[in-house]
């Protein structure tokens, strides 16, 4: 491999290399991919695809654009694995990576849906969000009628959200969901403690005007 | 209002301010218990709903198509990394005259290219698989007077059960179809352009 570019393509990749694998730390594993090696690459993305999708999900509130983007994500930072200096964790530096990918997609979503907004007939509203009727991965120990209320409870939190500014559903999703402390929000989203908690306050003042009315 | 409020407020509301601070703000405005009570709540609603990490839905699927399009990224790369190596033998006016010539012609190339690969509106293609099993392959053709498209299964070694097969569709006309017959092995995820957006049709060929 070329220390200078894009680690050069592996000899093969399996199921079983990502087994070995599994016991390393993330640094053992990007240190290998850096070498080339697509299965400790497998293996990072084994390990980080659940939360990195389920972020993305959040962001773009759509199951199938949320797959797509996720993919995109994880290729560019293979791409960009021979800049990762490891000043941070691999899950923060990916996570800046993908955060780049959905703000992009987001903008370029927007532009399409003003376009479409100046086509459209008057009153007839484009519809901006993929729709959410992809099928999901059943929870076996819900009930029916459990499961139901869930769904339905996510889809007026996930329309809530989709109603937010980018800035204010990222930290909403990285305090309320993810847990992260104000420093990690910072660093994760790139700006200082100040803003995360002001960014904070008018989120979940617009969530509450959003679900005033809502059943739950 | 100002920031620092702001900062207090949210300190607040996530229990990281001091007691006296607390007993200051509320000082100043009672009708603020009741909204920590209703964000508490939202707070409570999206963790109730929403999780931090989620089930990547093929998830195989995924990984295969993450590490194709690497592996693709790679020999492109790898392409390119060859002529630059080679294009230090000529002068430098030389490899801008052939590189814009080469460039030209490969547009060229590309679009005739892209314009004979398109599948024709009626036509259904599998884009890529994965399966576990190298045994197993599978094509797609499209069914007219059905208006849907055959996803056909070569080597299994036996007929899944009806509800094995689960479609989704990842952009108009392209759809990523998953089966997940009774051995773990034999399963498998395509990606098909479909002109009728849903595969319809399952045939399993021994």
């Amino acid at each position: 491999m070329n220390s200078g570019s894009s680690p050069s393509k592996p000899a093969s990749t399996s199921r079983e290399d990502v087994g070995e694998n599994a016991d390393l730390t993330d640094e053992a594993l990007v240190e290998k991919a850096r070498h080339g090696d697509l299965s400790a690459f497998d293996a990072l993305v084994v390990r980080h695809r659940e939360k990195l999708f389920a972020m993305i999900r959040g962001m773009v509130n759509s199951e199938a654009d949320a797959w797509d983007l996720s993919q995109d994500a994880f290729v560019k930072a293979w791409s960009a694995l021979p800049g990762f200096k490891g000043d941070s964790g691999f899950y923060t530096w990916l996570y800046r990576i993908a955060r780049n990918v959905v703000y992009d997609w987001l903008r370029k979503l927007r532009n399409r849906a003003t376009i479409l907004q100046f086509e459209t007939t008057a009153g007839e509203a484009p519809e901006v969000f993929a729709a959410e009727d992809a099928p999901t991965v059943p929870k076996a120990e819900e009930s029916p009628d459990r499961a139901l209320e869930r769904a339905d409870l996510r889809r007026i939190l996930n329309e809530a959200l989709a109603k937010l500014s980018d800035e204010h559903r990222e930290v909403i999703w990285l305090r309320e969901i993810e847990g992260l402390s104000y420093p990690e929000i910072a660093e994760r989203a790139g700006c200082s403690q100040g803003t995360v908690m002001s960014r904070l306050f008018y989120a979940r003042k617009k969530l509450q005007e959003l679900l005033r009315f809502s059943k739950f | 209002m100002r920031t620092s409020d702001e900062e207090r407020l949210t300190r607040w509301f996530d229990g990281e301010l001091e007691d006296d601070a607390v007993a200051d703000l509320l000082a100043r405005d009672p009708g603020l218990t009741e909204e920590k009570a209703n964000a508490v709540r939202i707070q409570g609603l999206l963790r109730e709903a929403l999780h931090a990490e989620e089930k990547v839905p093929h998830a195989d699927f995924f990984n295969a198509e993450v590490l194709r399009r690497v592996e693709a990224e790679s020999d492109a790369e790898a392409g390119l990394v060859r002529w630059s190596d080679e294009a230090e033998v000529f002068p430098r006016f030389t490899r801008f005259r052939v590189a814009s010539a080469l460039g030209f012609a490969a547009a060229l190339v590309a679009m005739v290219a892209h314009t004979l690969s398109r599948p024709p509106a009626d036509r259904s293609e599998v884009v890529n698989a994965f399966t576990p099993d190298p045994e197993v392959s599978a094509t797609a053709e499209y069914h007219r007077s059905a208006e849907a498209t055959v996803i056909r299964l070569t080597g299994l070694p036996e007929v899944p059960a009806g509800d094995g097969l689960h479609g989704m569709e990842m952009a108009p006309g392209r759809v990523v179809f998953s089966l997940h017959p009774m051995h773990a092995s034999h399963t498998v995820h395509a990606l098909a352009d479909d002109p009728a957006s849903l595969p319809g049709y399952l045939m399993v060929d021994f």
